[in-house]
């Protein structure tokens, strides 16, 4: 248990005296006036911090594992190298917080305001950070393995080297993140913002990309040299997707007429299609399993390009056309009349 | 079970003098009656919400008759009476048998209702289930995988919060509706369904057994948060998945644990265990374990 009152540490603060290696375990201290607080490596595990005021205090080093600072205000405070791990962080507002070589591990930051928040080489692994806005963080080398963003605000955060290993980004922001070196094994991007080279590692954008009279917002371009591992996403109609990076045992959906286009750099390899969209293959295509292609209204093939794998119509039949020089190891298939040819 | 009592009016036998005695004498027993009937309210949550079954009724009957004694005694003749018609419904509903048909909810209602009025406070139906319901709900969407806080939202967003509503849509339908995946939403179906056959919706039928259920979930937090803290500690190889596996098993007993309490109508309970850490949380549900236990002893009498 702490060894100060509630009453003498707020006695402390307002007298400006410092809380240095203060153990202040489980105490209650919610709603607290502590602006500018000096709390380096001080003990707070467990401690209520609920809507306390924290604005530029000094918690470097301290220990808040397991506390409560659910709408706590962080702004601009020190909590470099701070053990955070399992914290209540939902509705916080830490902007411009320095959170580097924080642990965060498991902890909840759901709808926290992490806006130009300095995060780089945190541990963030499953952490829950929901809806969290972290427009323009910097999360270098932070590790974000298994952590939720589903819905978050990404949009110009850095991401360099980030360790985003089977993390859950649907439905996030990452317009003009810059997620050069990331590791985004077995993560879900459904529905994520990726429009504007999210993901291109040398700058590539979708607006230089020509749009074929869909919706520019609807662009998504992955760019060269990267690498997508183990991904399932999902393309609303009317989208236009451009591949030019490394996709390896992705499923993608792809909704009603949605152009996906494989450029000559783009290789999908064991990978799978599915949906009413239309394929364009200039770069390779291998599947992981027959059917690798299923019920696309249009497969093109053009010339250099290269198509491995078995393509299943169904409902429609599919429009098929093949380039002079594109290379085709091809099964089609009918579902509904069962019926196979084979190109070679 | 004893045979219902046979309902006819109270005795006229006025032993209060004055208006002022009767009044605080009502108050006693309104505070009195509200608190043996506990089980009766969550049991008329249960058949508002269409999931009670007739079994349940033999929980609650007991009481009624012992607040229809105390009725009698001080001659409260209009509460006599409207336990009568409840005490009748209970019977007919109890002799059907099985899930209590909508003829059988319709009268157990109409009977129940009027009590709200003269026992004011707490045997309110409404309010209760508003209390307990979205705690229910949100703890149980949380223990399916894959459905986080953009797939809460988008139920959210289209109203779909309640446990009737999710056990009785159909997962296409829900999908359409809400934007979620088809085999998400027919997780969510499929969840709400089996909670709602074994559980009913918000309320304990039978607190006893709630009880044995939240000690065994509590005595494995408990073992959990152990094993959780033992690999916070270590650096072995591996301790990092460990450390995950762990953490989200504790998180899923901690749901079940909310799921258990909101049902019991601990909810201002529950409101202070989410501040604290999970070795206090360990402490502070056995607590309210002991005391839970000791308020249904008081009602019901000892297991």
């Amino acid at each position: 248990m702490a060894e100060l009152s509630r009453e003498e540490v707020l006695r402390r603060v307002q007298r400006g005296e410092r809380l240095e290696r203060a153990d202040l375990r489980e105490i209650d201290l919610s709603h607290a006036v502590l602006e500018r607080a000096e709390l380096r490596r001080a003990d707070l595990e467990g401690a209520n911090l609920q809507g306390a005021r924290l604005a530029a205090a000094n918690l470097r080093n301290a220990s808040l594992r397991e506390a409560y600072l659910v709408a706590a205000d962080l702004r601009e405070s020190n909590l470099e190298n701070a053990d955070l791990e399992g914290a209540r962080l939902e509705g916080a507002d830490l902007r411009g917080a320095n959170l580097a070589r924080a642990t965060l591990e498991g902890a909840n930051l759901t709808g926290a305001r992490l806006a130009t928040a300095q995060l780089s080489n945190a541990q963030l692994e499953s952490a829950s950070m929901g809806a969290a806005d972290l427009t323009g963080a910097n999360l270098m080398h932070a590790d974000l393995g298994h952590a939720y963003l589903g819905g978050a605000c990404l949009a110009g955060a850095r991401l360099v080297n980030a360790d985003l290993t089977s993390a859950n980004l649907e439905e996030a922001d990452l317009r003009d993140a810059d997620l050069t070196g990331a590791d985004l094994t077995g993560a879900n991007l459904t529905g994520a913002k990726l429009s504007n080279g999210a993901l291109a590692a040398a700058g590539h954008a979708a607006a230089g990309a020509p749009t074929n009279g869909r919706r520019p917002d609807l662009a998504r371009y992955f760019g060269r040299g990267d690498i997508l591992r183990g991904a399932s996403l999902r393309f609303d109609a009317g989208c236009r997707v451009e591949v030019e990076s490394l996709f390896e045992q992705c499923t993608i959906e792809l909704g009603e007429a949605t152009e996906l286009i494989i450029g000559t750099s783009g290789v999908l390899s064991d990978c799978r299609i599915t949906g009413r969209g239309i394929v364009i293959i200039a770069g390779k295509f291998y599947e992981r399993e027959s059917p690798g292609i299923v019920g696309p209204l249009q497969v093109v093939v053009s010339a250099g390009g290269c198509l491995v794998g078995e393509v299943e119509q169904s409902g429609e039949p599919t429009h098929f056309a093949f380039e002079p020089g594109s290379n085709l190891r091809v099964k089609i298939r009918d579902s509904r009349a069962n019926q196979r040819g084979g190109i070679s | 079970m004893p045979p219902p009592a046979e309902p006819g009016p109270a005795r006229h036998v006025d032993r209060v003098t004055t208006a002022e005695d009767r009044a605080e004498l009502r108050a006693l027993f309104t505070e009195l009656a509200g608190h043996h009937m506990v089980q009766l309210r969550d049991f008329m949550i249960e058949v508002r919400c269409g999931s009670a079954l007739a079994e349940w009724i033999a929980l609650s009957e007991p009481a009624v008759r012992s607040v229809r004694g105390m009725a009698e005694q001080l001659e409260l003749d209009d509460i006599c009476e409207a336990l009568d018609r409840l005490l009748g419904a209970l019977t007919a509903a109890h002799r059907s048998g099985g899930a209590i048909s909508q003829e059988h909810q319709a009268a157990l209602l109409a009977a129940y209702l009027p009590l709200i009025d003269l026992l004011p406070g707490v045997l309110e139906l409404d309010a209760e289930r508003n209390r307990r319901e979205p705690i229910i709900v949100h703890s149980l969407l949380l223990q399916i995988p894959g459905i986080e806080k953009v797939a809460i939202d988008k139920l959210v967003a289209a109203n779909l919060v309640s446990v009737s509503a999710l056990s009785e849509a159909r997962p296409e339908e829900l999908a359409q509706v809400t934007g979620l995946a088809g085999d998400l939403a027919a997780r969510v179906v499929a969840r709400f369904r089996e909670y709602r056959q074994q559980s009913g919706a918000v309320a304990s039928a039978d607190p006893r057994a709630e009880l044995r259920a939240l000690t065994d979930l509590v005595a494995r937090l408990r073992q959990q948060n152990g094993e959780y803290d033992s690999a916070a500690g270590s650096w072995a190889p591996g301790v990092k998945e460990e450390k995950r596996r762990l953490r989200r098993e504790r998180a899923a007993t901690l749901l079940a644990i909310h799921v258990s309490l909101a049902r019991l109508g601990e909810v201002d309970r529950l409101v202070e265990l989410d501040r604290l850490n999970f070795r206090r949380k360990v402490e502070f549900i056995e607590s309210t374990l002991q005391a839970a236990r000791a308020a249904t002893r008081a009602r019901t009498g000892p297991a």
